[in-house]
């Protein structure tokens, strides 16, 4: 019994001491942190996704409050929270421009629908997939469909469809380009469309309608349809592939019905 | 004890499907596609147009810079398309298709040369030039920038050493044209103007040995044979001038930066032919090889027939094909389909039945180190292959990722099966 006693009261006499200990220490070596920073931290997305060239977003706040960067580098970061970051930091929200959100969007919907040149069997990173014979999909422009740029997407914004290639979720989409930074073919685009209807072309190929249709169940074939649907005019053809001019878009969706082969999607 | 260079392995060589059959050629094919692309560099320059009529030898594509290379017609005939078509080693290319008449009728600029001694050493590099010589080892590249090095060169290396398992054609080579070839290392040697020239084989190939050092005792020529060990990858061009002459190549500069110069004895063959016969590179031995192929073969094969047909030739397979790779088994391309034309880098068909293909069963590093062992170039594939993994791409550059010619060796010994080279190959796509 004695012995369990003095065990006892030894921790606890030890515990004690060195609580005081870190009570004294916390007062006295006390680092004052600007307030501010601490609040900027809130608002921000706190990904770490590093698109404002900072190691993440504390580094970010800080260098906020020190002027040391823009509030306009940070593309994650949504409208109303930079509205309160700007009113923290007693400056004026950022120009109107980032207002619009930029969106991602992989332009392939080829996937299954797009026919194999062979039985791709090396490492799942769409980088090596492409080293081999340039691909194993019979378009030289589709999607490898390795998902290399859902692994990179911090913020969880980029998902496999049942067809074998990814798309992004508009709204979680923050714009910080990392998923174009490592896709191979370069079929990742930013966007920037106005409308509530937001609307891109899902393909990228640039070969001719026929050698399309032979590779791909979804590919533009350049019949040119929805440029004539197109009531203001935002839609042209440049090399063999419908493109759209967003600041014309208006997001009718008429396009839509009559691309024949479902190439148009909505985000 | 052998000459040869720190790490590598051996690994069994499956050379006797191949290695008694003689050289023989293949019937001429019915159609070819040449692609205007079989060599490093840039491309070459289409001068022919569709409808056109064309002759054996007759040139087809422009050399287009200093690191690029001049293309032939194999066979004479209508250019009845030009369009892109498979390629064995990028995919898809621009071709000429070439519809043969059947003739085989030699284009009027290749004449045989009888006052070869007294040719400058610039007529003679021009002359590899046009002739469109590039490296028959695998790596096509163009021969005449070989022979034009910016500073003296002092040792000439002829490499004979045909590593790869399966494949036979440089043996079979130095078997059938060994007075051929050696005329042809003489022209080499004095182009370059070097003193030593030696002749690299492995040991494992008595017969080329002996073969080469009869030959020149009778024809009295100052040429080394030197007998290497069998180990892969004993022929790559760095491990070779380490074994032969013990210099070592520092990080990304090239053999001549030692005073060397190494050429495969295809390569000097095409030189000879080139230089006495006045033949353009069109034509290229082949060795059609597997546990499968009804009659394995060595064949001399123009540039652009389909690989089917030299797979038939050969009587076909005894099992259905699970795998067709151009080269040999380690460094070699699996190809997607019979359908893709011999260009000039093709050394080798090999193919393989399901049950050789071993299944890969990745595991992770257990840092056993027998990769580190065998590694030609003295690096650390297991971290490189971590690092691979786990997409750390800033960190592999620490492990020299470029110094890797890819050779496989690691891959081949790494218990945890682990795809080492794949690894390897995404770090370089990433930091290129």
């Amino acid at each position: 019994m004695k012995a369990i006693i003095f065990a006892v009261a030894s921790l606890a006499g030890l515990g004690l001491a060195f609580g005081l200990l870190l009570a004294w220490a916390s007062k006295k070596f006390h680092i004052e942190e600007d307030p501010r920073v601490v609040k900027i931290k809130d608002f921000l997305p706190g990904a770490n996704c590093g698109a404002c060239g900072l190691a993440g977003c504390a580094s970010f706040a800080e260098a906020l409050v020190e002027n040391k960067t823009e509030l306009a580098f940070c593309v994650a970061c949504s409208g109303e929270n930079k509205q309160k970051i700007a009113e923290v930091l007693g400056i004026s929200s950022p120009d109107k421009d980032t207002q619009v959100k930029k969106i991602a969007v992989i332009a392939c919907g080829g996937g299954t629908r797009c026919k194999n040149k062979f039985d791709y069997q090396g490492l799942e990173d769409c980088r090596s997939a492409v080293l081999y014979l340039g691909g194993h999909k019979e378009c030289k422009y589709a999607c490898v469909g390795q998902g290399t740029c859902i692994r990179v997407c911090p913020f969880d914004a980029i998902k496999m469809q049942p067809e074998g290639v990814p798309k992004v979720i508009g709204h979680k989409c923050r714009s910080c380009e990392k998923c174009i930074a490592v896709c191979p073919r370069n079929i990742i685009e930013m966007i920037q469309p106005k409308g509530k209807n937001k609307v891109y072309i899902n393909c990228s190929s640039q070969d001719k309608g026929a050698q399309v249709m032979k590779n791909c169940k979804v590919g533009c074939i350049a019949c040119g349809k929805c440029v004539k649907a197109c009531p203001v005019k935002a839609i042209t053809i440049e090399n063999n592939l419908a493109k759209i001019d967003y600041a014309e878009c208006i997001g009718c969706k008429k396009c839509i019905d009559v691309c024949p082969t479902k190439v148009i999607c909505l985000i | 004890m052998l000459q040869t260079f720190p790490g590598g392995k051996h690994i069994h060589g499956f050379k006797d499907f191949s290695k008694d059959k003689q050289i023989v050629s293949l019937p001429l094919p019915s159609q070819v596609i040449i692609p205007l692309s079989q060599h490093t560099g840039k491309n070459s320059q289409l001068i022919v147009k569709q409808g056109d009529k064309v002759k054996t030898g007759q040139k087809i594509g422009e050399s287009t810079g200093f690191i690029s290379s001049c293309i032939h017609s194999s066979i004479s005939g209508t250019v009845s398309k030009i369009a892109e078509y498979n390629h064995p080693v990028i995919g898809r290319c621009q071709s000429v298709v070439v519809d043969s008449d059947g003739n085989d009728e030699l284009d009027s600029s290749i004449k045989s040369r009888q006052n070869v001694e007294s040719l400058s050493n610039d007529k003679l590099r021009e002359i590899v030039k046009e002739t469109g010589i590039v490296g028959l080892g695998g790596a096509a590249f163009p021969t005449h920038v070989k022979l034009s090095p910016p500073k003296q060169i002092d040792t000439l290396i002829i490499n004979g050493v045909e590593c790869e398992p399966y494949l036979t054609c440089d043996f079979r080579l130095m078997l059938e044209k060994t007075k051929d070839i050696l005329r042809g290392v003489l022209i080499l040697k004095k182009i370059l103007q070097t003193e030593a020239v030696y002749i690299g084989i492995e040991e494992d190939k008595p017969e080329a040995i002996r073969a080469m050092r009869n030959k020149i005792v009778q024809m009295k020529l100052p040429i080394t044979v030197v007998p290497l060990k069998a180990k892969y990858p004993q022929g790559a061009e760095k491990q070779l001038i380490k074994a032969i002459v013990d210099r070592e190549v520092p990080a990304g500069k090239l053999p001549l930066d030692v005073g060397v110069v190494v050429s495969n004895v295809g390569t000097v063959l095409a030189v000879y032919e080139a230089i006495y016969d006045g033949k353009p590179l069109y034509e290229r031995v082949v060795t059609v090889t597997g546990k499968i192929v009804k009659e394995p073969a060595n064949l001399r094969v123009r540039v652009g027939t389909k690989f089917s047909e030299l797979i038939a030739y050969c009587g076909g397979t005894t099992q259905v094909p699970a795998k067709i790779i151009m080269g040999g088994p380690m460094m070699g391309l699996a190809q997607c389909s019979e359908d893709v034309p011999v260009i000039k880098g093709t050394s080798g068909i090999l193919i393989f039945s399901e049950d050789e293909l071993e299944k890969k069963n990745e595991q992770p590093c257990i840092r056993c180190g027998r990769c580190i062992d065998v590694c030609p170039m003295n690096m650390l594939p297991y971290a490189l292959s971590i690092c691979g993994e786990n997409e750390r791409f800033e960190r592999a550059s620490k492990y020299t990722p470029f110094d890797c010619m890819e050779c496989g060796a690691c891959t081949y010994v790494c218990p945890a099966q682990r795809r080492i080279v794949e690894y390897i190959r995404l770090i370089k796509a990433v930091l290129k």
